[in-house]
């Protein structure tokens, strides 16, 4: 057995009670040598989904950044949405620095993470693709990177009349044969609203409620976009409210599947990019952030990942505009919503629908 | 050699103080939110209030929630004792290189994930899992019926999940019975199912008392299971808990829970472990 000499001993037994010592107190971490850095050198952190997400921004954001000047190494933490926003307001609540650069949301969440004040307000100076971004998507909270809207989703071997109204979705011949998610309650209750309404729901969305509830025990829920998504694709369900980028996921995975957009109206969902406001790089993080809006990545995800782009210097092909773009008529048809509203009423829409909808 | 009383205490303070600074100091810290106010931009309003509880105790949802995590948790442990008690037997009677054997296959299950067994039961029993194919294809079922997001699946998930637990717990104990008192029995007429009932069960209380105490606690704090087997449909509270914080940033209600969690949890084992002792105790006198 070795033996350790007892001054060694010591000198290891103190070691490790400073290192204990210093992480109980909440040690700050040592100064990120990007920071300091013009373009941005050093490591950039990215917050991000998993899976294909991620992938596409090492294989497509990633070649764009290495081309810049001091372009900083990119790491991913990696996480879903909801955890990543409650590591954010957990670091925002210690004062100190935090440990993402760039956080992805939605912008419905970023929305809340701008009123928490926990994101930075975007600077455009700092992104020589701002001028490029779309005009309605423009803002000071967040960077949108990619974009599609709600459609109905449908199985085109079941439901053979192509649906061109919500009503479907409150059709009892399709009883049991409709997926939803525990996840995305704001859409459902968009339909319902829109559908009360007769078209935008404004600011109303609680008119809807009442039909909610009439489709209870009518709807299969899933947990997440992956589990929809194998459920429509085996035919478990035929009907589906989701954007369109999904619907042309799992097509081209070979289901027998289309899409509708309802003449009620539907609602757009932007996927954001932003800086926290204690990000430690945050010259790395307008650097990543630039790459994200450069046509060549924007062309990838919307090639890849079925988004449209939300720059106007990309120009998908014709076959790849019909499967994922919208008309101009269909864009009169796609309402903006008002993001703070959403997030004022989120929490009591999500206990609303889980334990009055959801809940067997 | 025995300890001194100061040595004891200096050898106990190391492990005492780890637990204190990362263990209770968090817990403390976490729990202490149940009594404030939920806030929009921060974790809480530093207010003291019991708000929290009395919208717990009104929400038949969450009652739901806390009632159903209960009797998952009773009915798992039940029924991972009932499994377990045979095998561990078996693993006692066997032979060294058998018992080795026996024991690897035992402890192979936790090397694996509590969400990688999930998802094996969400391939096994999901829409288009092997369960479903198989009675689809033999003509016993003319389509595929919904065998997840049920309370039963959850039971049986979460049993697979603590039964290794209970086994090697069951086993320690049942080693330490003295095989001359069942040999005792059977010379002395009495059958194989009355010794083990008779002689070897009262033995092994003890053991009983600690594995079902452990299985049951890891069983109401169970997350991964109910999350994916489950999924939203059949709420139980450790993900509740993590909902209510995270998507709803309401750091209050989620403490609230959680401290109900604690005190539910540790009166149920505190008098079950008073229950099981004083019926041991009655055992022992009227032998």
């Amino acid at each position: 057995m070795v033996q350790l000499p007892r001054r060694q001993f010591l000198k290891l037994s103190g070691a490790a009670g400073a290192t204990l010592g210093l992480a109980a107190c909440g040690g700050a971490p040592p100064p990120n040598p990007g920071a300091a850095g013009g373009g941005g050198a050093g490591e950039v952190v990215v917050g991000t989904w998993g899976g294909d997400y991620q992938k596409f921004q090492q294989d497509f954001v990633e070649p764009v950044l290495a081309r810049t000047d001091g372009a900083p190494t990119v790491v991913y933490d990696v996480a879903d949405q909801v955890a990543r926003m409650t590591k954010m307001r957990t670091q925002g609540q210690t004062g100190g620095p935090g440990t993402i650069d760039v956080t992805a949301l939605s912008d419905q969440q970023a929305q809340e993470m701008a009123a928490a004040s926990l994101l930075g307000k975007v600077d455009p100076a700092r992104l020589s693709n701002f001028a490029n971004i779309r005009e309605d998507f423009r803002n000071d909270l967040w960077v949108p990177h990619i974009y599609s809207a709600g459609v109905i989703i449908y199985n085109t071997e079941h439901v053979t009349t192509p649906p061109d109204s919500y009503e479907v979705f409150w059709d009892p011949a399709y009883a049991g044969r409709i997926g939803i998610m525990s996840i995305q309650w704001a859409t459902e209750y968009f339909m319902a609203a829109a559908l009360e309404a007769g078209g935008d729901p404004g600011n109303n969305w609680d008119a809807g409620w009442q039909r909610m509830l009439a489709r209870k025990g009518t709807v299969r829920v899933y947990e997440s976009q992956e589990q929809l998504g194998q459920a429509m694709m085996s035919g478990e369900v035929w009907l589906a409210y989701n954007w369109k980028a999904r619907a042309y996921q799992w097509r081209k995975a070979g289901a027998p599947l289309a899409s509708a957009i309802p003449r009620e109206g539907t609602f757009p969902v932007v996927f954001t990019v932003g800086v926290p406001a204690n990000a430690p790089n945050p010259d790395g993080a307008y650097a990543y952030i630039d790459a994200m809006l450069d046509p060549e990545a924007q062309e990838q995800f919307a090639q890849n990942m079925g988004y449209w782009p939300t720059v106007t210097n990309v120009d998908p092909s014709p076959e790849l505009t019909a499967e994922i773009g919208f008309t101009p008529e269909e864009e009169q048809n796609i309402h903006r919503v008002d993001l703070a509203y959403l997030a004022q009423n989120n929490e009591r829409w999500r206990q609303q629908y889980v334990e009055q909808l959801i809940n067997q | 050699m025995t300890l001194d009383r100061r040595t004891g205490w200096l050898l106990v303070m190391p492990a005492a103080l780890v637990t204190v600074v990362f263990f209770v100091a968090p817990l403390v810290y976490f729990l202490r939110f149940s009594f404030e106010r939920p806030s929009r931009t921060a974790f809480s309003e530093p207010v003291f209030t019991l708000e929290n509880f009395a919208r717990f105790f009104a929400s038949p949802y969450h009652v739901g929630a806390l009632t159903r995590t209960l009797l998952v948790a009773l009915a798992a442990t039940a029924l991972a004792l009932l499994l377990a008690l045979p095998v561990a037997y078996l693993i006692t009677k066997a032979s060294a290189r058998v018992k080795a054997v026996l024991i690897i296959l035992t402890v192979f299950p936790l090397l694996v994930g509590n969400v990688v067994r999930s998802i094996g039961w969400v391939a096994l029993l999901g829409y288009s899992g092997v369960v479903n194919t198989v009675l689809t294809a033999v003509g016993l079922l003319d389509a595929p019926v919904e065998l997840l997001r049920t309370a039963t699946t959850v039971t049986v998930a979460i049993t697979s999940v603590v039964l290794p637990l209970m086994v090697l717990t069951l086993q320690a104990s049942l080693e330490s019975v003295d095989p001359n008192t069942e040999r005792a029995a059977l010379d002395l007429g009495a059958r194989p199912l009355r010794v083990f009932r008779q002689i070897v069960l009262p033995q092994i209380v003890p053991g009983i008392a600690a594995g079902t105490s452990l299985v049951f606690v890891l069983c109401i704090n169970a997350y991964a299971t109910p999350r994916l087997v489950g999924g939203t449909q059949v709420p139980m509270l450790a993900p509740v808990v993590y909902d209510t914080i995270s998507s709803d940033n309401n750091w209050p209600f989620g403490a609230s829970m959680a401290a109900l969690m604690l005190v539910v949890s540790l009166a149920v084992v505190l008098l079950y472990g008073r229950l099981l002792r004083r019926q041991f105790e009655g055992w022992r006198v009227a032998r």
